[in-house]
């Protein structure tokens, strides 16, 4: 008996208040109807639960509230924001809750394509450009013949500036 | 009769809580005013008995309501409106009560000794004839009982017995889990009861071995 007290005591409350688990209801109330402590400390609860209301309520039934929401309404009513802000906030904030995940998802990708693109354009960014492909032609070469073996070319002159193009597959060999 | 002690959002009708709060979240004062009205009775009682001064009971359930309306914003509905609103009543009160110094207890787990003591059952003479004039006696003792609690302790009990909170709703209103509902809560009972079997006496558990 009395390991099964010590097992019951702390569950006759939850018993009572509906919050016990399905497994334990059977063997509690069969423990409780055949042990004369145990239904004791039951009447010894419902006895404290109804007193403990009774006296709370008693109390608190002798003020008079008939006032109060006047009195709540006259204190919020400067701090009440606009209708549409209220909104707006609501919504805002039930915006991201709701899509908490996907914002933050869509706000990194922006962050790394805006570094991206100062990255890519900044002045700071040094270093040679590919150019061209240009047959090595210096000054005081003279031209004679171009042989542009399987590759496409063709030569551009103009006063003193000649320029040999040939097509990215290979390089023009100047005699 | 704008006061109820049952939740009123629970049936349904235009006018439940869910109704009021999306009209007060649009600024609709009538709806603000309709959710104190309906409310303000159930957190005025709770205040009181945490605080057990009818002004300082008072005062709380305005500013309660005052940031009710302040953070009415902010509320999306996860828990019931007047769990939500007994939340901010009770941090209100436990505030309330730390300021004054009254919250110094520290909650201790109990010592083997206090578990066995527990394991004294009451008197039987509780559960006989003599009860009708145990309750009178008892609601008499009811409030030097409840100051004797710490805040913790009176919070969860008036918020269980006074109010009927589940163990979910006292969970979400008290910001603690649901099995540390169910220990705080038999704490809370069982020292309560000590105390009221202190205040009555011996004479019951005499006439109880009496009559074993």
């Amino acid at each position: 008996m009395k390991r099964r007290c010590e097992e019951s005591v702390p569950l006759i409350g939850p018993w009572m208040d509906g919050e016990l688990p399905e497994e334990d209801r059977a063997w509690l109330a069969e423990h409780v109807a055949g042990c004369d402590g145990c239904t004791t400390r039951k009447a010894l609860l419902a006895a404290q639960r109804d007193a403990v209301r009774e006296a709370v309520v008693r109390k608190a039934a002798a003020a008079d509230l008939s006032r109060m929401a006047d009195a709540v309404l006259a204190r919020v009513v400067h701090d009440r924001p606009p209708a549409a802000v209220l909104r707006l906030r609501v919504w805002g904030a039930e915006t991201w809750r709701a899509h908490r995940g996907s914002i933050s998802a869509a706000a990194g990708l922006a962050v790394a394509a805006s570094l991206a693109v100062v990255a890519l354009l900044s002045p700071l960014r040094s270093g040679p450009r590919p150019g061209p492909l240009l047959a090595d032609a210096s000054a005081g070469t003279t031209v004679e013949e171009i042989d542009f073996e399987s590759h496409e070319g063709a030569v551009l002159q103009s006063g003193q500036t000649t320029v040999i193009w040939v097509d990215d597959d290979g390089r023009a060999v100047v005699r | 009769m704008t006061e109820s002690r049952k939740p009123p959002e629970r049936g349904a009708g235009p006018l439940d809580d869910r109704s009021l709060v999306r009209a007060a979240q649009g600024g609709d004062a009538q709806a603000f005013r309709a959710l104190v009205e309906r409310h303000q009775r159930r957190v005025y009682q709770l205040a009181l008995g945490m605080v057990r001064d009818s002004d300082e009971a008072m005062d709380i359930t305005q500013e309660t309501f005052v940031r009710v309306h302040r953070y009415l914003p902010s509320f999306k509905g996860d828990s019931s409106f007047f769990t939500w609103t007994y939340r901010i009543a009770t941090n209100l009160c436990l505030d309330s009560a730390r300021k004054r110094g009254r919250s110094e207890r520290v909650e201790l787990d109990e010592s083997d000794a206090e578990i066995e003591a527990r394991m004294d059952p009451p008197s039987a003479a509780l559960a006989g004839p003599h009860r009708a004039a145990l309750n009178a006696e008892l609601k008499g003792k009811i409030e030097e009982a409840l100051a004797t609690l710490s805040e913790n302790h009176r919070a969860i009990l008036l918020l269980r017995e006074v109010d009927g909170l589940s163990y979910e709703e006292l969970a979400r209103t008290l910001g603690i889990r649901k099995g540390t509902v169910m220990s705080r809560l038999f704490h809370a009972r069982l020292k309560m009861q000590r105390k009221l079997r202190e205040y009555l006496g011996d004479d019951t558990k005499d006439e109880a071995e009496d009559e074993e």
